[in-house]
């Protein structure tokens, strides 16, 4: 009867062809020449914690330096303080024209304004004042039909020229 | 003749660090390398491909040797990882064609009406479809018995198991087997 039958006494495996020792010993060799290369958890390399010293220490540069914003604010002016107010007015009397004056107030407070006598700034003033006033007042109206009459004359301006263009 | 290094006396030699690592890892490869590349090559049937998976399996092996928590044998570690890389190893080749393989490793005796018909291509197949239903402890005696011919004496060795285990053990893998055979050439 089939059943009773063992089929392993009807299959017969062949013994697979197995290489020398030398395959196996230059495969384990190929492996451990390989295996240097192993991968290294990221937190175990050098290059990681090098990366994050130099990463710590601009950050706590950053932080010292930028953290107290009246440190910030203070600098300009501490470099300002130093220097000799003569110098300091001169220099901005000769670059007036440079200068925004709001900014220049947010930087002078007015306390510092007021206490300060030096007599250089008055001409500023006085100059800025005598001009607003000079340009202010400069009108055809201040002038006499003579002196402007005169005026082309010295020009050697013909009034009928300019006829068409003050459409007189 | 192979000497047979304990388990444990590779662990340790494993864990000392340094050279020993690699001393450790060429007694791995000594003792187990010929058996393993037969188990994958019967299933591979192509020395290129078997090369392939077996440098596989030996990498992991030496990159995980000290994770092996020895719940099992060495043997029967190793076993289960050239398994699990020759399976997954045949899921990719499926894909591919025009792979030059052995003749199968299996021949047909004359006798047994039920192989009367059949190739010794299918019964190598289904062999290895039953082997692969096995729990692993019994894939691996039926192996080393069946494949390797090796003693009971041998294997109680390599896998820390009693002979009488051993015996029992491949007694219902066989009977395990022939079942799954004649049930699949049946249908």
């Amino acid at each position: 009867m089939n059943n009773e039958k063992d089929i392993f006494d009807y299959i017969k495996a062949k013994k697979v062809d197995v290489p020398d020792v030398s395959y196996f010993d230059s495969l384990a060799d190929s492996i451990i020449s390989k295996g240097q290369v192993k991968v290294i958890p990221l937190y175990k390399k050098p290059l990681f914690w090098m990366s994050s010293a130099a990463a710590a220490v601009i950050l706590l540069f950053v932080a010292f330096n930028f953290s107290d914003d009246s440190s910030i604010q203070d600098k300009p002016l501490l470099a300002l303080n130093d220097m000799d107010n003569d110098l300091v007015y001169s220099y901005v009397h000769e670059n007036i024209n440079d200068f925004d004056t709001e900014l220049l107030t947010e930087f002078i407070s007015e306390s510092a304004i007021e206490a300060d006598n030096t007599t250089e700034i008055e001409p500023i003033i006085e100059i800025q004042e005598s001009t607003t006033i000079e340009s202010n007042s400069i009108t055809l109206e201040n002038i006499s039909s003579e002196d402007i009459l005169n005026y082309f004359e010295s020009e050697a301006i013909d009034i009928s020229d300019l006829e068409d263009e003050l459409f007189i | 003749m192979k000497k047979h290094l304990d388990d444990k006396y590779i662990i340790d030699l494993f864990n000392q660090g340094g050279k020993n690592i690699d001393i450790a890892f060429k007694g791995i490869v000594s003792m187990y390398g010929d058996k393993l590349y037969s188990q994958i090559r019967r299933i591979t049937r192509n020395h290129e491909h078997t090369n392939d998976v077996l440098q596989n399996v030996l990498i992991k092996i030496y990159q995980n040797l000290d994770g092996f928590n020895q719940d099992s044998s060495l043997y029967t570690w190793i076993y289960r990882i050239t398994r699990n890389e020759t399976l997954n190893f045949l899921d990719k080749e499926k894909r591919r064609s025009g792979v030059d393989i052995d003749t199968p490793a299996l021949e047909i005796l004359a006798g047994y009406d039920v192989l009367d018909g059949t190739t010794p291509e299918k019964i190598l197949q289904l062999l290895q479809e039953a082997i692969d239903s096995l729990p692993e402890k019994q894939a691996l005696v039926f192996q080393l018995k069946y494949y390797e011919e090796l003693k009971y004496s041998e294997i109680s060795k390599q896998l820390s198991t009693s002979e009488g285990a051993l015996k029992a053990s491949f007694h219902i893998a066989k009977q395990k087997i022939q079942q799954f055979i004649i049930h699949k050439l049946n249908h």
